[in-house]
């Protein structure tokens, strides 16, 4: 066989490309740029060191280039190279010194750590030994009574569940996946139990360390230590603690780390034998394992859980289903059902489901969910009386499975004629509960509520991120769930239905104008900037004066940005039913101050005293004055670089501390009018002070068709030596907050956002950005020439 | 077995089975010595002032304010309220009782009507503006949509077919309208009466038995009480409803 042997020239070549590979790809998480480029310097060092160990090697090695610059065959090669290698070099250059926009880089240190003691509730933790005493106990009976163990682990898993979920699953989420529902926005995302690198690989000391200390108790040197994971010390006693890292464990189907192997392997043996059960497990087993928390024993949602939901779980006792396809007021079909389960609600707490059920066991929940319908609704029509219970469910299995669907034939297509006719029809149908501009603002005066007597709020149209099911995959699938909300309506709502139901000439819209219809309510997201997932928010910078009101056009032209709001789930008293999802931020800048737009959708202008809010106020609720706010940290309170620091999101802390921008929408009875002021913020459990006769912050606002649009303008150099100073090209974290006081948002109950990066982009110098690669490439160009022809003339005197 | 004995035990086989399908529904037979049963519903204690509602919205259409008086009480007699006996499997036919409902200036009138079950309610809109028929079908203190249909325009008429499977009554109310109530009674069965102005009521052709009957009140919580008809007789049993 002959041997191929490579050339030395392209061993190297070959080393160094799949090197450079290896480090940019194969290395997770990804490396950051600087440290490639080291690295890669050091492997180019080796391999030219590696041929130049000897004259032979090193000779082979370098022929071909020599071969290049001096042989008359290779004049093709040659050129090509002169005009690449300078493009190169400039391209190179041109990376280098162009603006760049990344924001500063946080490295996240995943496991800190922990100390060797730990001091809470009163006593010192040795967290070098300490184990769960409740799986202790656990153990202690296994070895003498295993059935009596797995009771006591069973009701430690229902324990910590009840925990979890009046607690840690706003966050961290019902499939434990740290997707929970207000988990949009935070930074450092909720921890994923269900990745194999979290909890499974740690003891349960350390979890406990980690629950009970929470973002305040990491070490300095954990980056980044401004998590807005609580304490929780403070609000749940040890064995809640406990209880809630049983379940932990038991949801993911993980063991924790322990010392003694022999213990392990017992815990590990108990958990394959409660798995091994739970595989066997019937629809109804499936439904009291994982539904019945927040849906309730017998499907009633009468649960703790749901006290603390907003929207609420859905009580089955009524037989509705809000997002059903089958026509008027026929029962949801069982594909309604199953793919409610599968997929969730967006914007609810319901997660879909098939990620922890096969499609069998989630199609194994609907007949009991049918079970605990008290109205009939998917009984047979001809059942006995006999065969309901004395609460009106269906005692036997022959539940009517419906087949109808609702037709949606004849789709008009999406043209500005069709949704300038669309808008006519929601002027007529749709403007009294979604208004004018569809964001929701109910024009009537009526307070909505559902069967149930929940409130309820008519969507925001123009937020289609706020909706349920009904967006698509394409642009027409969305247009044709619209069109089958709007023709079904959403029953045990006030969503009425567009199509009458028995014959098409009472229909309250006909088909075709249904179809303008959808099309119209689908054009209204152009209004709308959907939430980023950048952390940073430019700004824009203008010569001359800033706008002087909100409703000044020139911030038509400023590009938004929308982020996430979650609600206070953390800190003080705790808001947990929010309902202004997002900011919209516009920042503008001049030579001398620095203004900020803030757009939230909120569909009452809740100044106490206004007379269309206080109709639609919630009467179970005091209504306060709507209320908005940024927060940067003071100087020095930050860093941006090597290692990121920033205050605790909630008000800093004593040694790093935050100036905050807070605007009042006042109120109209008694007569207050809006004000602004800046606080000082130095830890979440400090009351804030306002800066007496401060007058250093401009701010006004106005509410109109269901949205606030605040602006906040200052000076850019700081008047106030503590406060930071807006200077171009320095990243500046900043955060926000909002309280909408027809929702009982006051003090620490409000939404806030994570810690975003506010940027100036520094002035473009076309000399430097253009100029410094061109030049580097014509240099370039230069030198190749010069070698070309020194390594030709080479030749020519050896010939 | 001979071919006799098991024909007879298929006829009742077949009987049973029958039955046992029809006992959710009312059957219509002829009625041997059917009794009478008549009584009053009378009020004691306060009459409730109407409950007003002032208007902001449509104001054209709607006024300025409204009144409901959801307790209409006449010389001590309590009006509005619904006479029945429950769960009666067989008996005397229906009369015809057309129930037609009009929206007229945001008032659902009548504000208390009464019709059949598994017949269509026909709902009018008189107004230049838009309302939604939203119908709740009513179970003790509990509410559940019906149906609930938008209906713009004005001269329009909307026709559904009602079927409650458990509830005896309806509420219907307009979500673009706060103040916009009424209530109809859904009868299961044709023993039942609307009470007359001086509040008194008469059922006849009933069939000898015993029978709960309920005296059935939009807002007030219902009575019932168990009553004996005996062959051709007649049975007397009176309501008394309590104010503050």
């Amino acid at each position: 066989m002959k041997s191929m042997k490579v050339p030395v020239f392209w061993q190297a070549v070959i080393v160094i490309v799949t090197a450079y590979l290896v480090l940019d790809n194969a290395i997770l998480p990804l490396m950051p740029a600087s440290l490639i480029v080291s690295f890669m310097l050091i492997i180019v060092l080796g391999v030219l060191l590696y041929f130049a160990r000897a004259e032979e090697s090193w000779t082979e090695f370098k022929a071909p280039i020599i071969a290049v610059l001096r042989d008359d065959d290779k004049w093709v090669m040659r050129c090509s190279l002169l005009v690449v290698i300078p493009v190169l070099v400039s391209v190179i250059v041109y990376n280098s010194v162009r603006p760049s926009f990344d924001p500063p880089l946080e490295l996240r240190q995943v496991h800190p750590s922990p100390p060797s003691k730990l001091n809470v509730y009163g006593k010192t933790f040795d967290l070098t030994t300490l184990e769960n005493p409740v799986r202790t106990k656990i153990l202690e009976q296994y070895k003498t009574d295993p059935d009596a163990a797995f009771g006591a682990y069973q009701s430690a898993v229902s324990a910590g569940s009840e925990v979890y979920y009046l607690n840690c699953f706003y966050c961290h989420g019902d499939l434990l996946d740290g997707e929970g529902p207000y988990s949009r926005g935070l930074y450092p995302l909720p921890t994923n139990f269900q990745d194999l690198g979290t909890i499974a690989q740690l003891q349960e000391s350390y979890v406990f360390w980690r629950i009970t200390t929470g973002g305040v108790g990491l070490p300095e040197g954990a980056t980044p230590w401004n998590s807005v994971m609580p304490a929780w010390h403070e609000i749940l006693n040890e064995q809640e603690v406990w209880e809630v890292i049983i379940f932990l464990y038991d949801a993911v189907g993980q063991v924790p780390r322990m010392w003694d192997a022999e213990v392990s392997r017992v815990v590990t043996s108990m958990k394959n034998e409660i798995e091994s059960q739970r595989a066997q497990m019937s629809g109804r087993e499936i439904y009291q394992h994982r539904c019945a928390l927040c849906h309730g024993e017998q499907g009633a949602a009468d649960t703790a859980v749901a006290e603390f939901l907003y929207p609420k779980p859905l009580d089955f006792t009524y037989g509705l289903l809000k997002f059903k396809t089958s026509p008027g007021e026929l029962p949801a079909r069982d594909e309604d059902i199953f793919n409610a389960i599968s997929y969730g609600m967006d914007g609810t707490a319901m997660p879909g489901w098939t990620t922890l059920l096969s499609d069998e066991q989630i199609s194994s929940l609907i007949p009991v969910i049918k079970s605990y319908d008290t109205f009939a609704a998917w009984a047979p029509e001809d059942a006995d009386d006999e065969d309901f219970d004395d609460d009106g469910r269906y005692l036997k299995s022959d539940f009517r499975v419906i087949t109808e669907q609702e037709p949606t034939d004849r789709q008009v297509s999406y043209t500005p004629e069709s949704i300038a006719l669309g808008r006519e029809i929601a002027m007529d149908n749709c403007k009294e509960c979604h208004g004018e501009e569809g964001r929701g603002n109910i024009t009537s005066d009526k307070r909505l509520e559902d069967d149930w007597g929940n409130r309820v709020w008519p969507r925001d149209l123009t937020s289609p991120w706020t909706w349920r099911v009904t967006n698509g995959a394409s642009r027409d699938e969305t247009i044709r769930n619209i069109f089958m909300r709007a023709t079904i309506g959403i029953p045990s709502t006030p969503m009425p239905a567009l199509r009458a139901g028995s014959t098409a000439d009472q229909d309250s819209v006909n088909l075709i104008d249904r179809w303008h219809l959808a099309n119209y309510v689908y054009s209204l997201r152009e209004k709308s900037t959907p939430p980023t997932n950048s952390t940073v928010l430019r700004a824009v910078e203008v010569t001359g004066a800033l706008p002087e009101s909100v409703t000044d056009p020139e911030w038509d032209e400023v590009p938004a940005t929308t982020l996430w709001l979650m609600p206070n789930v953390v800190q003080g008293e705790r808001l947990f039913t929010p309902l202004n999802d997002t900011i919209t931020v516009r920042v503008l800048y001049n030579e001398d101050e620095i203004s900020f737009l803030l757009d939230v959708t909120d569909r009452t202008d809740s100044r106490p005293g206004e007379p269309v809010s206080t109709k639609l106020q919630d009467e179970n609720l005091t209504m306060f004055s709507d209320a908005i706010a940024i927060q940067f940290p003071k100087a020095g309170s930050y860093s941006t670089g090597p290692a990121v620091k920033k205050p605790q999101l909630q008000h800093g802390d004593a040694r790093n501390q935050s100036t905050i921008w807070y605007w009042n929408a006042g109120s109209i009875d008694p007569a207050v009018p809006a004000r602004s002021a800046i606080l000082d913020g130095d830890g979440a459990d400090k009351r804030l002070m306002a800066r007496a006769n401060n007058n250093t912050l401009t701010a006004s606002g106005g509410w109109q068709h269901g949205r606030w649009r605040v602006m906040m303008k200052r000076q850019r150099d700081s008047v106030e030596v503590q406060d930071v100073d807006f200077e171009e090209g320095s990243f500046i974290p900043l955060s926000f907050a909002n309280w909408d006081g027809s929702n009982g948002e006051v003090d620490s109950k409000h939404t806030l956002t994570g810690w975003y990066w506010l940027l100036l982009p520094s002035d473009t110098d076309n000399v430097v950005v253009y100029g410094t690669p061109l030049g580097a490439g014509a240099g370039t160009l230069l030198l190749g020439m010069v070698l070309i022809r020194s390594q030709r003339r080479k030749r020519k005197s050896q010939a | 077995m001979n071919k006799v004995t098991l024909q007879f035990f298929l006829f009742v086989t077949v009987l049973l089975v029958s039955l046992a399908a029809s006992a959710a529904r009312y059957e219509v037979v002829e009625v041997q010595n059917g009794g009478t049963l008549s009584g009053k519903v009378v009020f004691s204690g306060a009459d409730p002032a109407p409950q007003s509602y002032t208007i902001d919205g449509n104001t054209d259409v709607c006024g300025n304010s409204q009144e409901i008086d959801y307790v209409k009480v006449n010389n001590g007699a309590l009006t509005d309220v619904v006479v029945y006996l429950d769960k009666v499997p067989a008996g005397k036919a229906f009369s015809d009782e057309e129930a037609e409902i009009d929206q007229v200036g945001c008032k659902f009138l009548p504000f208390f009507s009464v019709m059949i079950n598994g017949q269509d309610l026909k709902v009018h809109n008189s107004d230049a503006v838009a309302h939604n028929v939203h119908t709740f079908e009513l179970i003790g203190a509990s509410k559940r949509t019906a149906f609930n249909v938008n209906q713009p325009d004005q001269g329009s008429v909307l026709t559904k077919r009602v079927k409650l499977r458990r509830g005896n009554a309806m509420k219907l109310e307009c979500d673009q309208h706060a103040f916009m109530h009424g209530f109809i009674f859904v009868a299961k069965n044709p023993y039942y009466t609307l009470v007359a102005e001086d509040g008194s009521f008469t059922i006849d052709n009933i069939p000898p038995g015993s029978y709960t009957l309920r005296a059935w009140h939009a807002t007030l919580v219902d009575q019932e009480a168990m009553v004996e008809i005996i062959s051709s007789g007649t049975a007397v049993h009176n309501f008394e409803f309590q104010g503050e």
